[in-house]
């Protein structure tokens, strides 16, 4: 509903608009209609400033909503902002300032805010009680997708943007002493007292401004006026070299050991270069929690129309933005905040029909203040109802009553009025103290949650410690951050920060804590009134949810979704907690509040991502021979970290084309592979055989200088972790290889048993993988080629399956391997020297091949690939492997495992050879073997693909594949599942290269 | 002979700002000494070779201008030492040391950055996660920059340099991360005096 525009006009000498400059008007778009507003506004003050009321609707039933609150409390006005890419839904309006052309849209709700189609759900009110989806969506099951998506529809916040994120995020790192969340009154003099101390100390505000909502109330301090004496204070820590100062940067995470979490939205994004947002990870050795208060709702029916807001929200709303709420309003209160936002609408024009008191015999000097400037003012009364002619779109009258009642019905009173302005005192927002697992006492003198035990290295000060008088305030914010000094500098002297005797600020006396009201309240008006505004959850709500069984605050939590949503019900928890002690009828004390979780606002997911997207996402490992390998832009594929080339098409071949030529090459002359992925690990010293013996299944403590044998590595259950050659380079050094996505782990490994098990022994084990480039060399021309290679053919000679010398001028390792199936060389060389290697070898006509290649090849010789034969339930013996394992070391990891009953079994899952009847049907990996074929679901399988591929040398398909009790089926057929479809298979041997077809 | 291939293009400044300069050096030379810190052997031998005692306390370091005997942990050190002196001596080393260490030349598997000026700060607040504070000159630490493993050595107490170690299948990926930190223009301005309004 559009009212009149509420912005005052300007008057010389009163304290209303001191954020605004009214020269500079602002244009921006809301729900598509053109709207001006001025520089300094937030999109809520320029909403109201033109009469905009209704600012968004309800979660649930789709009632209008108008402004509630201030900051980032606000549970109604949820707007989305941006256009594009830069869209950002589930904002709170009042934490948006407003720019020239800033676009926003209201949210939920179709096809506008004041006709919305879903509104009906309000006439429905009855029908949909907590639990309402579980009750009613469960038959028939299979229906659930349907009632998802219209449910998904109706319910719900804002939409994501279609478009991807145009914008930069940045993640920064802080190491300080003292990290301060919240920049009001107490987060200042912390900082100050912390500094003071000699600390270095990060201080992270939410809104853009420093000071809190100290601007909401008047009085000096040290003789000057409060806001130009925290004006001082700011000057002072901002010239501070020991001070860092953040606005617009939220503490939105506390986690263990002074680890947090502060999103700052960097306000001078003037180039594509600068962050949007930026995500700050704090360590601090001491955390101060000055995070102020919100100011608690009063619960009446209909306590949620538009018009009905905060008193406080108001009160700022005037003195910042120069936005009256309305023309005609009515205070209800059950403190003295009542009374100064009353004055100050009452200095400000605006008519104020009546405050009306909670309390029976309020005696505070507010109170006598506010009665001595002629306000009308009701005593021990309460709101009973709220009027509104249009369809819930504004508010036109306020019932009120009397709370006490000694006989008959309770004397109530219409007052009419177009404004309601509550305030139920303060709840303190230390919901970041929860973040770490601290339980809030309720403390039921304030009617709300205040942090009590805290945990190490954490304070809270000021408002968010339950201390809401602004001089309580300055000396509580004082002595944390003079706490936090002397835990971590016990032996500085330092100077006590102390107000000068002369302060004038009105104190306060205490809110009456008030939960549920009326406190007799009818079952239908307890239905009307809201305790959580975001979700709709009301009194009758929790009273059906206890009456259900869900007594517990987590549960109650989870059936009413009573404070979850962006607010993560910021206004709701003081007024809930209360409510549901009155009535379940325990002791207010005792009643616990539901977890505060991370984040303590809404934080975006391009800030969590920060850099780690796109290009960044992942450090991509750079073999040495990169450069000369990836020149033609070959495919590649991911192993581990590395971007290996698949194969090197030519002249616009297919990659399977490809495939079979390097293939061929391979097994009629000779091919070259980069290995420099490979694991290469060294272990040395005097202990280095028997420290391997123990580690590795294999017998490698035999081997003499020079010789190699190929090993597997278990883990301690039996099973196979991975699989390499082992290779003695002296009496008293091995070399191990270990498979390319395995080398990080295999060396972790080994140093973890070192350390742990055997610290004893004098072995020591080196990571050498990014020392050496290598080439794998395989085809039956392979050694003449390395003979080729100057000082190759000496080293050769020498017959050893290892060997170490000069090859081309430099130290080069050479070693014999079999896993092409083709008789194959390693050499390795410095990385940088791998380069010319390669180019050498390239030079004497070898063929590169790739990956893909490799693993036709090993395929085709039926050799065992880590991550496709094995899964982490596989042992030696499955693969046929069991000649690897020894059978005369008294121990090695692993082989208890081995000795398991299930694991030495017979009819274990064995891997062999499987040739499709169709020679042309590859059966991708994973694919399911079954016996027969005719077997109605659900079928048996006997066993599963594991690697598969057409053999350019055999011209057929064929495929390695782990069947039950396979060994003992050689020559049988089974069924291969493809396309849907059962197609015979033959089982045989598995090395193929060598005619096992 | 063959010829070696500079793992980030040999020598060149990647990129300098105002107050900071991102630049790759040479490949080092590198060296992996590992044993038992009381061995005497192996004292000796690294002794020689740098004319200070053995560096027991983590992350600090060791040598002269040309040469550097880092600490690497409890029974590891790292000796940095121009490339081409590298091989002879890892010889010279394995053979003095005694029987019960274990000499690995490693050159080749890390390469160099050096980030100075008195925006190095700024830019490894951008990446790093590591206290740079706690760190003296001449000492090391093994922390990440860009989620990359890296060790890092503070060079001098003058002038804000830091030697960045990286594995050598990340360096190329690491210079592209600090490269785009450095380039980002909204200053940090950490501990400076900007005044939030109020």
């Amino acid at each position: 509903m559009k009212g009149r525009p509420h912005r005052l006009k300007p008057q010389a000498g009163t304290p209303f608009g001191r954020l605004i400059d009214r020269a500079r008007p602002l244009d921006f778009r809301f729900d598509g209609k053109r709207l001006s507003g001025v520089t300094g506004d937030t999109l809520a003050s320029a909403l109201l400033a033109n009469g905009l009321r209704i600012a968004g609707r309800s979660f649930k039933l789709h009632r209008p909503r108008g402004v509630l609150g201030i900051g980032s409390e606000e549970p109604n006005a949820l707007v989305t902002v941006g256009e594009g890419g830069e869209k950002t839904p589930n904002l709170r309006a009042t934490m948006v300032p407003l720019a020239d052309g800033l676009v926003a849209e209201s949210q939920n709700r179709w096809p506008t805010l004041r006709r919305d189609f879903a509104g009906v759900a309000n006439r429905f009110k009855p029908l949909l009680p907590p639990g309402f989806y579980y009750k009613t969506f469960k038959w028939p099951a299979a229906l659930w997708p349907f009632y998802e998506k219209l449910i998904r529809k109706a319910g719900g916040s804002g939409r994501a943007p279609e478009a991807a994120d145009p914008d930069r995020y940045e993640h920064v790192h802080l190491s300080v002493d003292v990290l301060v969340a919240g920049g009001g009154l107490a987060g200042l003099c912390a900082a100050e007292a912390a500094a003071a101390a000699g600390l270095s100390v990060l201080l992270a505000e939410e809104t853009a401004r420093l000071g809190g909502i100290a601007d909401g109330y008047d009085g000096s301090v040290d003789g000057l006026f409060l806001l130009d004496w925290i004006r001082a204070k700011v000057a002072a820590l901002a010239a501070h070299p020991n001070v860092h100062l953040l606005t617009r940067a939220p503490v939105v995470a506390l986690h263990e050991q002074g680890f947090a979490w502060v999103v700052e939205t960097v306000t001078d994004k003037t180039t594509a270069d600068v962050p949007r947002e930026r995500l700050w990870k704090v360590r601090a050795r001491e955390t101060i929690v000055a995070t102020g208060a919100h100011e608690k709702p009063l619960v009446f029916p209909d306590n949620d129309r538009p018009g009905v807001m905060l008193a406080t929200a108001a009160r700022l709303n005037l003195r910042r933005y120069a936005v009256a709420p309305g023309q005609v309003a009515v205070v209800v209160t059950s403190g003295d905040e009542g009374y100064r936002t009353a004055l100050d609408l009452k200095a400000a024009g605006v008519e104020v029909e009546r405050v009306v008191d909670l309390r029976l015999r309020p005696d505070s000097p507010m109170v006598h203040i506010g009665m001595a400037m002629g306000l009308s003012v009701s005593h021990g009364s309460a709101p009973v109802a709220v009027r509104s002619i249009w369809g819930g779109a504004t508010v036109d009258s306020v019932t009120v009553a009397n709370r006490l009642v000694i006989e008959g019905a309770a004397l109530t009173r219409e007052i009419f009025c177009d404004t309601v302005l509550m305030s139920g005192g303060w709840s303190p927002a230390a919901q970041l103290v929860g973040h770490l697992g601290a339980r809030l006492p309720f403390d039921p003198a304030i009617g709300a949650f205040r942090p009590a035990d805290l945990p190490l290295g954490l304070q809270v000060a000021g408002a968010a410690n339950g201390v809401f008088d602004a001089v309580d305030v300055i000396e509580d914010g004082w002595r944390a951050g003079e706490e936090a000094g002397r835990r971590l500098n016990p032996k500085k002297k330092r100077p006590q920060n102390r107000m000068s005797a002369e302060f004038d600020v009105t104190r306060d006396d205490p809110s009456e804590p008030v939960g549920m009201l009326p406190d007799p309240a009818k079952r239908y008006e307890q239905a009307r009134a809201f305790v959580d505004f975001h979700n709709d959850v009301t009194v009758g709500d929790l009273r059906i949810a206890l009456s259900e069984g869900y007594t517990d605050a987590e549960h109650v939590k989870r059936y009413t979704t009573l404070g979850i949503g962006p607010d993560q019900g910021k206004t709701a928890h003081g007024n809930s907690a209360a409510i549901l002690a009155h009535l379940t009828g325990i002791v207010p004390t005792e009643q616990p509040h539901t977890t505060f979780r991370p984040p303590w606002t809404p934080v975006s997911f391009g800030v969590m991502a920060g850099a780690r997207r796109g290009d960044g996402f992942k450090a991509a490992r750079r073999s040495p021979l990169e450069q000369i390998i990836r020149a033609g832009s070959p495919p590649v594929e991911a192993v581990g970290q590395w971007w290996r080339p698949s194969c090197y098409p030519v002249d616009g071949e297919s990659e399977e084309d490809a495939i079979r030529r390097e293939v061929r090459a391979v097994r009629s002359t000779a091919g070259i592979l980069d290995a420099s992925t490979l694991g290469k690990i060294t272990v040395a010293g005097p202990d280095a055989a028997r420290f391997l013996d123990l580690m590795v299944a294999t017998d490698v403590g035999d081997l003499a200088p020079g010789q190699t044998r190929y090993a597997l590595f278990l883990d301690d259950n039996g099973f196979i972790r991975d699989d390499g050659m082992v290779a003695r380079l002296s009496p008293t050094r091995f070399l191990l290889t270990t498979t390319s996505g395995n080398a990080a782990r295999a060396y972790d490994h080994l140093e973890k048993w070192r350390q742990t098990e055997w610290p004893d022994l004098d072995a020591h084990i080196t990571d050498e993988t990014e020392r050496w480039a290598q080439v794998l060399v395989s085809g039956p021309e392979a050694r003449a080629l390395v003979e080729r290679l100057d000082g190759a053919s000496t080293l050769l000679s020498a017959g050893s399956a290892l060997l170490e010398g000069m090859v081309e001028g430099v130290a080069a390792r050479i070693m014999r391997a079999r896993y092409t199936g083709a008789p194959s060389f390693e050499i390795a060389v410095a990385a940088g020297y791998g380069p010319a290697l390669w180019t050498r070898l390239a030079e004497h006509g070898a063929t590169p091949f790739g990956l893909q290649t490799l693993e036709r090849l090993r395929l085709e010789a039926g050799n065992i690939a880590i991550d496709h034969e094995t899964d982490g339930t596989v042992t030696p013996f499955d693969l046929g492997l069991g000649r690897l394992v020894s059978a005369t070391k008294t121990d090695f990891l692993g082989r208890h495992g081995l000795m398991r009953a299930d694991l030495t079994r017979a009819n274990r899952k064995h891997l062999v050879g499987l040739v499709p009847d169709d020679a042309g049907l590859v059966p991708p990996p994973g694919t399911q073997i079954v016996d027969g074929p005719s077997a109605h679901p659900p079928r048996r399988t006997s066993g599963h693909v594991t690697s598969s591929g057409f053999s350019p040398t055999r011209g057929r398909a064929i495929a390695l594949a782990l069947v039950a009790n396979g060994r003992a089926r050689m020559g049988q057929t089974v069924h291969v599942f493809h396309a849907g479809e059962a197609r015979p298979a033959r089982i045989t041997g598995t090395d193929f290269a060598m005619g096992a077809l | 002979m063959l010829s070696w291939t500079e793992t980030l293009d040999g020598p060149r400044s990647l990129i300098t700002g105002q107050n900071i300069a991102l630049v790759t050096i040479e490949d080092p030379g590198l060296i992996e000494v590992r044993g038992k810190p009381r061995d005497r052997a192996l004292g000796k031998a690294l002794r020689t070779l740098t004319g200070s005692p053995l560096p027991t306390t983590p992350w600090s370091s060791a040598g002269t201008e040309t040469l550097r005997l880092l600490w690497r942990g409890p029974d590891r050190w790292w000796l940095l030492l121009p490339r081409a002196e590298a091989a002879g001596v890892a010889d010279d080393l394995a053979a003095t040391c005694g029987r019960k260490a274990a000499v690995a030349d490693l050159t080749g598997a890390h390469a160099a950055l050096r980030l100075v000026g008195s925006g190095a700060a700024e830019a490894l607040a951008r990446t790093c996660p590591l206290d740079l504070r706690s760190v003296e000159p001449l000492q090391a630490r093994g922390t990440t920059i860009a989620e990359i493993s890296v060790t890092l050595l503070r060079e001098s107490e003058s002038v804000p340099a830091w030697l960045i170690l990286v594995p050598r299948s990340f360096a190329e990926g690491l210079a592209r991360e600090l490269a785009r930190a450095i380039r980002t223009t909204a200053a940090l301005d950490l501990f400076g005096s900007r005044t939030p309004p109020v």
